[in-house]
């Protein structure tokens, strides 16, 4: 029996247990005034008639079709074609397949042959193809703001760097994961002298994490991770799920190890100050300050190294003050120590002690080549502060003779701008190699102008011993060039084509027989063979025990001044859709609602319920944030399972062209600290309330089942959902001959985590409009897969639960049932078909619609640009205005199945994959024929449950619920159903 | 006396039924000139070139495609090379320019056809093209309307006529279903 406390509920309005926030109306569609100038109906349908007649009678207009002159071979107009890439919207360079139709990439996916990602693609990832398209694109270089060619950049860039006299010339650029632009910028300052520094500019610190490395493995490089060897994992503030340096390939790892059923299940303890996706889906989640966190981490280190022997100097560690949740590290510490070799701790933090102390249990635990491999370390974060800490002081120091800023944005990533800008304009060259405008390329005197990735060739090695190769998938749309191209260009290499540069270095360097067809095979797989050669790696330098532990000694000795009372922590976070904010210009990217806020398009301050109530803010309300001189203004959203005293600020927002209030850039808020460092948590915050408002663009309530059972989470994966029943003996529609296939889905809530990789995949595959944030706010959101948030228990502490929603394509459809014109129907294989020809719009079908999954356009919100139109898919209508639209289970995809297995003579139809469920990192989502293997099994699981069974609509989609494994003997305040019983 | 409003009411229902019997949405009998004055008749009906010979894209994929004007160089680089039609296409393959054909057939953006399932099923050319082989210059042979693809659809899942018989009984039945032509 479930009590009230344990139902699901999506804000703290609907929690019945702590009523915290004043009860809001749910937020409606207000009247606009073009309601009251309206047309008497019956007169509309009258003209609208008439018109409708009128225009039949017009022929259709003269059009042209031009054909190839020549045809290339590989293309045939309106096949697709598909190349194998790497994604480079992110260092962690997950494997990719454009799908091209007519010359222009359509849809990125995740390549599955990758042997990281495995055929995921993230979000933010997929929203690199619309970035391709993007019309704000820089379109040709240009040199002190004016267009230039490329032969007098050339000119410029080759004088300013005969001119350098013995200064250094620095190029500054994210991690560098491409062996071959590595070496292009090995070449670049071997013929010029000069420094490479990285720099990393996600919210997610990891250099201290970098000198813990160099501590303890003898270089600065992290080891991989390998989520899927361990039983037992622990993680300190770090979105290894969400916004991480690898979500991708550890989504899949820690999925992977879920669905493990050969294997005790996966128990995941997540300890944070702002709620994360991966604190979401951890089974325990303890909340923490940073202080408190390196105090957990030294309490759990000295309990570890007392019942590991010859660690007895780390035993005596001191602890400092704030080590909370003692009890709970205690059990936490024996767990640990029964799972050694079986278990991994993870953290994101700018504190070495906390660094080094997880670095030391990790090793005393026998974790290292086991869950955790400093042999094959990860190559996607090599970004030290303490290089960064030099180009500062050498650009203060006017020291620098040249500065090529690759792909970055300093100016809006650092704190000081206008110090930096100042310093900037004492360089003799500044080159920024971009492909959007930014305040950094503003104030450089050469803008060389790149390639989006998808134009380049390119390789990239996110982990030792892992290579993949990037190939373009466009021709160049503008007058850009690769930055590859560039820097060879400039260091008087004698290949100057980014291709012909990559392929001599791999046949010299990495394939095995340097013939063309190991290159053809290579470039066709986009991965490099087995037992190619790929990057090398600094050299470790043996580890000293005696002095690892003598810099864990040091690094506890600083430490930070307490906080007066009335002083909250801030943290910086980034959200799964924004990221950095390098591509904060990406409208899809935009428009994807955060799934822990649900809020699309804005920034917003995340408190606590106890702290939004002591400030006395609510959703909306604009607070000030301030970190020592400097301040930021955003709007607040009032988060259960916040921290009460700390504050999540989201990066990303506000970059140049984002169209972002200046006030909301978040980035700079970012990097409030002057000591040179960007600091990003456990910042010193004064909070006020103003007496402004905005009007967040929330999502949440826009399909609120209004408490009906609908999501469910069980303590084990034999334990059946209670609560959900599909009503018997009342069923009023006649019985249909079932044929086959009949099409369903299983969605498996235990492997979602809530990523939103499908909703953009979606959004891609089915040509979604984009509506912006007024429209987001009056709830005409387009998209067709939403991710549901749900909370269970005390708004303090809640259980997060995460429900993928779409059409259910139900049996017993009721929007088919309320159509006047049958433009919603049935398909023989149990599809709900929406023909958006006969649609005239009545809305009845949404309105009757239990999941409220369908969409309605509006307006026409295509973009008008020539070029974004680019990114349309053609096998995909584009939907006009007044039209109703819902997710079609890709029946374009079906459809190309049935052609192919027609073309190929046999009533079998190959695999088909909706976009969702290519994309989904954690392979939560199965599709297929209901009565096949894989599908009927899932579907009689035990924890397998269909949303709101008791309506009777008969839905082809079949949800798995979430398992939440506590410890043995652990408190467990809201285990079992959420359901009503 | 009546107001205006309820003659119009009267009126507008018949008013609307002229209109529609007026005009038939169709581009039916279609025959545009073209840039290049060129004749089915005499390849495809007296030098029997098969259509599939320059439309290879239908067997492949969905647009049956207007052939590269170097297929046409393919022969007449030596036959009639001087002939001024001729000189059009080799002019266009010289500059570099696509010769700008009028499309004829021509379907809604919401209607997806697909060449391929029909010419693996055994639908002839002619079917829905007409006798092309007869046609010096082509017009739209069908009306090309939903009723008329759908009347063939039927059959189709009947599995009764020419080339339907090749359709697999699991698959047939799905013929006319809403979303085989519109998604």
């Amino acid at each position: 029996m479930a009590t009230p406390d344990e139902r699901p509920w999506m804000e703290l309005d609907e929690s019945q247990a702590h009523p915290l926030a004043p009860a809001a109306a749910p937020e409606r569609a207000e009247p606009t005034e073009s309601d009251a100038l309206a047309l008497r109906r019956r007169s509309f349908l009258t003209l609208a008639g008439i018109s409708a007649s009128l225009a039949a009678c017009e022929r259709l207009p003269v059009r042209h079709a031009l054909p190839y002159v020549v045809a290339p071979e590989e293309i045939t107009p309106g096949v697709a074609t598909h190349y194998a890439s790497t994604c480079q919207a992110c260092p962690a360079a997950c494997g990719l397949v454009a799908t091209v139709r007519d010359g222009r990439p359509v849809k990125l996916e995740g390549h599955p042959e990758h042997p990281l990602s495995g055929g995921g693609l993230c979000a933010f990832g997929q929203g690199d193809l619309r970035a391709l398209y993007d019309a704000g694109r820089l379109r040709e270089p240009a040199i002190d703001g004016q267009a230039a060619s490329w032969e007098d950049v050339d000119r410029r860039v080759a004088a300013g760097l005969a001119e350098l006299g013995g200064r250094p010339l620095v190029v500054l650029s994210r991690t560098v994961t491409s062996p071959t632009l590595r070496s292009a910028i090995d070449g670049l300052l071997a013929r010029w002298g000069g420094r490479l520094v990285e720099l990393d500019p996600d919210a997610e610190p990891a250099s201290a994490a970098l000198e813990a490395a160099e501590i303890l493995h003898g270089r600065p490089l992290l080891p991989a991770l390998e989520i899927g060897a361990a039983d037992l994992l622990v993680t300190f503030a770090t979105d290894l799920l969400g916004a991480g340096p690898e979500p991708v390939v550890h989504t899949a790892q820690w999925a992977a190890r879920r669905r493990a059923a050969a294997r005790p299940p996966l128990r995941h303890v997540h300890v944070e100050g702002s709620l994360s996706l991966t604190g979401a889906n951890a089974d325990e989640r303890w909340l923490a300050t940073a202080a408190e966190r390196r105090g957990i981490a030294l309490a759990l280190l000295r309990k570890v190294a007392a019942a590991s022997p010859g660690a007895e100097a780390l035993a005596a560690i001191d602890l400092p003050a704030a080590a909370p949740h003692a009890a709970r590290v205690d059990a936490l510490a024996k767990e640990l120590l029964a799972a050694r070799g079986r278990s991994l701790v993870v953290t994101a933090t700018e504190d070495l002690a906390e660094a080094l102390a997880v670095g030391w249990i990790n090793r005393l635990l026998g974790n290292e080549g086991h869950t955790l491999d400093p042999e094959r370390p990860s190559l996607v974060r090599r970004g030290l502060d303490r290089d960064l800490a030099w180009l500062r002081g050498a650009l203060a120091r006017g020291e620098v003779g040249a500065l090529l800023v690759l792909g970055l944005d300093p100016l809006d990533q650092w704190p000081d701008a206008d110090a930096i800008r100042k310093a900037l304009a004492r360089v003799p060259l500044t080159i920024a190699v971009t492909d959007r405008p930014t305040a950094t390329a503003s104030a450089c005197q050469v803008v060389a102008a790149a390639h989006h990735p998808l134009e380049c060739w390119s390789d990239a090695s996110p982990r030792a011993g892992v290579l993949s190769l990037a190939q373009p998938a466009v021709r160049p749309l503008f007058a850009t060039r690769a930055p590859l191209a560039s820097l060879l260009a400039w260091s008087g290499a004698p290949l100057r084509e980014d291709r012909e540069f990559l392929a001599e270095r791999w046949k010299r360097e990495v394939l095995p027989a340097a013939d063309a067809a190991a290159w053809r095979t290579a470039v066709r797989r986009g991965l490099a063979p087995e037992g190619a050669a790929v990057a090398a790696l600094p050299a470790a330098r043996p580890s000293d025990a005696v002095a690892a532990v003598a810099a864990l000694r040091a690094a506890v000795a600083t430490s930070a001044a307490a906080r007066p009372a009335d002083v909250l922590e801030a943290e910086l976070i980034a959200e799964v859709a924004l990221r950095d904010g390098s591509r904060s210009h990406v409208p899809w990217l935009r428009e994807l609602p955060d799934p822990l806020t649900r809020a699309a398009w804005s920034a917003c301050a995340r408190l606590a319920p106890e702290t939004a109530r002591s400030l006395g803010v609510a959703d909306g309300d604009i607070v000030r944030v301030s970190v020592g001189a400097r301040s930021v203004e955003m709007a607040a959203r009032v988060l259960p399972g916040q921290h009460p005293r700390v504050i999540g600020l989201p990066v990303g927002y506000g970059g140049r062209g984002s169209g972002d209030p200046v006030e909301w850039n978040a980035t700079r808020a970012a990097s409030l600290d002057g000591s040179g460092r960007a600091l990003r948590r456990g910042l010193s915050a004064r909070v006020e309330r103003t007496d402004r408002r905005e009007r967040l663009p929330l999502v949440q309530r826009h399909a609120s089942s209004e408490g009906r059972p609908i999501v469910f989470q069980v303590a084990g994966a034999d334990e059946a959902v209670h609560g959900a029943h599909v009503p018997e003996g009342r069923d009023l529609w006649p019985a249909r001959e079932p044929t086959k296939p009949q099409w369903h889905m299983v969605l498996d809530l235990d492997a979602c985590t809530g990523c939103s990789a499908c909703v953009v995949a979606c959004q891609a595959e089915n040509n979604i409009a984009v509506v912006g944030a007024d429209e987001i706010a009056r709830n005409r959101g387009m998209h067709w897969l939403r991710i549901d948030r749900y909370f269970v228990g005390s708004p303090d502490e809640p259980d997060v639960l995460f429900e993928p929603m779409m059409c259910s394509q139900c049996d017993h459809a009721p929007c088919e049932t309320v159509c006047p014109v049958a433009a919603t129907v049935h398909s023989e294989d149990g599809l709900n078909q929406q023909v958006y020809n006969r649609c005239v719009g009545t809305r009845y079908c949404a309105n009757n619609c239990p999941y409220k999954v369908r969409a309605f356009n509006w307006f026409d919100n295509q973009p008008s640009e020539p070029v974004a139109r680019m990114v349309l898919n053609p096998d995909v209508t584009v939907r006009a205005r007044g039209v109703m639209e819902k997710c079609t289970f890709c029946v374009q995809r079906i459809q190309a199945a049935r052609i192919a297995a027609r073309a190929a003579g046999t009533a079998d139809l190959p695999e088909v994959q909706t976009a969702c469920q290519q994309s989904c990192p954690a392979r939560a989502i199965h599709f297929g024929d209901g009565a096949s293997e894989s599908i009927a099994s899932r579907r009689h699981a035990p924890r397998a449950f269909q949303a709101l069974a008791d309506v009777g609509v008969r839905p082809s989609i079949t949800y798995l619920a979430r398992v939440r494994t506590r410890a043995a003997g652990a408190p467990s305040p809201h285990d079992s159903q959420g359901g009503h019983s | 006396m009546r107001s205006p409003s309820a003659l119009s009411r009267r009126l507008l229902p018949a008013a609307l039924v002229l209109v529609l019997a007026a005009c038939e949405p169709t581009n039916q009998g279609y025959a545009p000139p073209q840039p290049v004055n060129y004749s089915h008749a005499v390849h495809a009906g007296g030098l029997r070139i098969p259509c599939l010979y320059c439309h290879f894209g239908a067997e492949r994929g969905r647009h049956a495609g207007i052939p590269p004007a170097s297929v046409c160089l393919n022969c007449h680089r030596q036959v009639l090379p001087d002939h001024p039609e001729v000189a059009k296409v080799r002019a266009a393959v010289d500059a570099g320019k696509p010769i700008p054909w009028v499309r004829i057939h021509q379907l809604p953006d919401h209607a997806y056809f697909n060449h391929k399932p029909h010419v693996a099923a055994g639908v002839t050319c002619q079917t829905c093209h007409g006798p092309v082989e007869e046609m010096g210059r082509v017009s739209q042979h069908a009306p090309l309307t939903m009723g008329w693809c759908i009347e063939c659809h039927r059959k189709g899942s009947e599995r009764t006529g020419a080339g339907f018989a090749t359709i697999p009984a699991a698959q047939a039945n799905r013929l006319t279903d809403c979303a085989v032509c519109h998604h």
